[in-house]
């Protein structure tokens, strides 16, 4: 198969038309989103193998691709169309283009939950206690809230009815100004 | 003092575990990130300030806007529920 090497406008891609001898359009589905994850050696030595170009071609040039259209949310088939080169191979960039806008959106939810961020909340269970007798007083029926937060680590507390209905204030006031946010 | 008031500082005296005693949070909007150039989303920080002992610990965390309604949710079915024992 002949190598030909097309160095693409402005935006610096490199691509190598010789994708025309991957061995079908899954193949090529298959490197697009195995590339968008980032670099692997073991992925680009497999590319290279199945498509037989140099690895680090393939795979870097697709994967800034795939990030340049997540990174910029390109939804329109003309926005990607318009990073390939005149002379691309007119079919193979309308299925690479296809690829792509097939899975943005599920790459852009993805970016999402690994983005910068404390550790995110994953599980809330609460119990409520009656406590009935402590050394201190023989005999009471006072409730206590028990709460259980799971982030990266797990942290349960207790609560006493005060606390619960002081939280309950502030978590209010929270929802009132979201509110006001989401009305703008 | 009289006796309610005494039984009042008695019942306060009752050991608790890891009691909360402040809770501290803010949100804002993320505009951007390193992968995406305009984002849009609403997020929220807590802060909560656990007694342990004699030491206080602060246990951070994030929730997105489900997970806080969620949360506001099950935590007034928790309040509901001890209301019951007024």
């Amino acid at each position: 198969m002949i190598c030909i090497n097309i160095t693409l406008n402005p935006c610096e891609k490199h691509y190598s038309s010789s994708f025309y001898s991957a061995p079908s359009k899954d193949a090529v589905r298959e490197v697009c989103v195995q590339s968008h994850q980032g670099p692997s050696r073991i992925f680009t030595e497999n590319t290279a193998a199945k498509f037989n170009i140099s690895p680090s071609q393939a795979a870097q040039s697709l994967h800034t691709l795939s990030r340049h259209v997540v990174f910029h949310n390109l939804t329109s088939p003309e926005q990607i169309l318009a990073l390939f080169p005149e002379s691309f191979h007119s079919s193979l960039k309308n299925l690479i283009t296809k690829i792509l806008l097939e899975n943005s959106a599920t790459w852009r939810t993805e970016a999402l939950s690994n983005q910068i961020s404390l550790p995110q909340l994953k599980e809330m269970d609460w119990r409520v206690d009656l406590v009935t007798s402590s050394e201190s007083v023989s005999r009471m029926a006072v409730p206590t809230c028990l709460l259980q937060l799971k982030a990266v680590s797990t942290v349960t507390m207790e609560l006493s009815r005060e606390s619960l209905d002081t939280m309950l204030d502030g978590l209010g006031r929270i929802r009132d100004q979201l509110s006001v946010v989401a009305g703008k | 003092m009289n006796s309610s008031a005494l039984s009042r500082l008695a019942v306060r005296q009752t050991l608790m575990v890891n009691q909360l005693v402040d809770m501290e949070w803010k949100f804002g909007v993320t505009v951007g990130t390193s992968e995406m150039h305009k984002v849009g989303n609403i997020f929220l920080q807590l802060k909560l300030v656990i007694r342990k002992g004699n030491s206080t610990e602060n246990v951070y965390m994030e929730l997105t806007l489900p997970q806080f309604y969620n949360f506001l949710h099950e935590l007034e079915r928790a309040k509901t529920s001890m209301d019951c024992f007024t």
